[in-house]
């Protein structure tokens, strides 16, 4: 890549410094840190690999997806191994996620109108195999990555389509409402995640309200350890209780919301306390999930008025609005609100 | 400043990785390093690594985001959470070293 005259940093652009300080040896680290001035604002910017798959559209309703083969190294985003359109190759991992991310996108399509993680049909990119008995999947601000987990706690991350689901929905997330990942907005932020993690995996399945199981990540828990998945949206706090994890430390009820520095304040522990309060909105509606309280979530979550630092309160005053815009009665409004006020939360 | 000629005998330091697709106390694993039971050497090796790790840091709200896992580590110059200086090191940045001594402690 040509370095161009704006380049501050000098002939080596700033994206391979950054490349160099991730992937390099000791000595390449080194170099590249002392290569790159102390600048804040650069330290705070999330460079992105490009690719040429960045440009690619895929066609109204149709997905267009890329699975990417890391080779249980930590390089991004590794060795592209199916794209759109092509036979299974034979890998649980690449193929599981090929079906997956299908699956997710069939829900945002059909359901909600939403057109990728982009809303413009771009690409979806997913990489499996990545690190060494690598125990998470995450989101990086471009693509979804996956490990193979090491097989005594956990078992390989694309196993569990809620969570393929929650991670693409962490990239929807970020175009919308942006919710800062820290406290109250994080916990919103991972919870969004949770509600359309489960969704897309109920109706995948065409399940009913009554039917789903409410745990996310269900499929990942190796057979020795003690639990029903990660989390419970049903019963925050009830999913685990093992000496190789400890025990699921997720609150249902604002009065035993937990104040904490870990977890960037607790983003995976409070957001037990939205996750139930939809759940309950969906129990309260009774037949599929994603037909109203979904709708009412997606609404909430596209709204223009829900600010980046939304605290519960406040993303749940909007789920209210945007259920006597969507739905006339006040059938759903008052579910809502039951919802909400089932977990402490005052509406 | 460097941490070599600001951190003395009292200081302590704290090392967690956390971040991931949920958080499980057990697997956070934290370690305390303290400077009064450390030889000379392994100070330095530490100081050094936490110098490194100024540069690697950035804002708790970007360390962890879409279930990135970081290492969160916490300096306690004068041994006591009355004052902390608290820094967030994305993974994919970590280096071996700091990695390492999250793992198995200042060595030898």
């Amino acid at each position: 890549m040509k370095a161009t005259r704006n380049n501050p940093y000098g002939v080596i652009p700033p994206h391979l410094l950054n490349y160099l300080i991730e992937h390099g040896n000791d000595r390449h680290r080194r170099c590249a840190l002392n290569t790159l001035t102390l600048d804040s604002r650069f330290r705070a910017r999330t460079e992105r690999h490009t690719s040429p798959t960045d440009a690619r559209r895929g066609a109204r309703g149709e997905p267009l997806r890329y699975i990417f083969d890391a080779g249980n190294t930590m390089e991004l985003p590794g060795r592209q191994v199916r794209r759109e359109g092509q036979r299974s190759t034979g890998d649980e991992a690449v193929d599981e996620a090929y079906k997956d991310l299908g699956a997710t996108y069939r829900f945002f399509w059909e359901v909600l109108g939403r057109n990728a993680i982009d809303d413009e049909g771009g690409a979806l990119l997913g990489t499996v195999h990545y690190g060494e008995d690598y125990q998470n999947a995450f989101w990086n601000g471009y693509q979804m990555v996956f490990g193979d987990g090491d097989g005594e706690i956990f078992l390989s991350f694309t196993r569990a389509l809620d969570v393929v689901a929650h991670e693409l929905t962490h990239g929807i997330t970020e175009r919308e409402a942006g919710l800062v990942y820290y406290n109250q907005p994080g916990a919103l932020n991972e919870s969004v995640s949770d509600v359309f993690g489960v969704m897309v995996a109920q109706y995948d399945a065409s399940q009913t309200v009554e039917e789903a199981d409410w745990s996310i990540g269900r499929e990942l828990l190796a057979p020795n350890i003690n639990g029903t998945g990660l989390r419970s949206m049903s019963q925050p706090g009830t999913a685990y209780d093992d000496p190789l994890l400890g025990r699921d430390p997720q609150p249902a009820h604002m009065r035993d919301f937990v104040e904490t520095n870990e977890d960037n304040g607790g983003v995976h522990i409070n957001s037990g306390i939205p996750n139930r309060a939809f759940y309950l909105t969906a129990m309260a509606l009774g037949g599929h999930s994603w037909e109203r309280a979904g709708k009412v979530w997606y609404a909430t979550l596209t709204d223009d008025r829900l600010a980046n630092d939304a605290e519960f309160v406040d993303f749940a005053r909007l789920t209210l609005d945007n259920a006597e815009q969507l739905f006339e009665g006040g059938e759903v409004r008052e579910a809502v609100r039951g919802g909400w006020q089932g977990v402490g939360v005052e509406v | 400043m460097s941490y070599q000629h600001s951190l003395g005998e009292r200081a302590r330091v704290r090392l967690a990785r956390e971040g991931g697709v949920a958080y499980m106390p057990a697997l956070a694993r934290p370690r305390e390093i303290a400077f009064h039971e450390c030889s000379l050497s392994q100070r330095k090796r530490v100081c050094k690594l936490l110098d490194e790790a100024e540069q690697l840091k950035c804002p708790g709200d970007q360390a962890g985001q879409g279930d990135q896992r970081y290492f969160r580590i916490i300096i306690m110059p004068v041994g006591s959470e009355n004052e902390v200086i608290t820094l967030h090191v994305p993974e994919r940045r970590a280096p071996e070293s700091l990695v390492a001594l999250w793992e198995k402690g200042p060595g030898d």
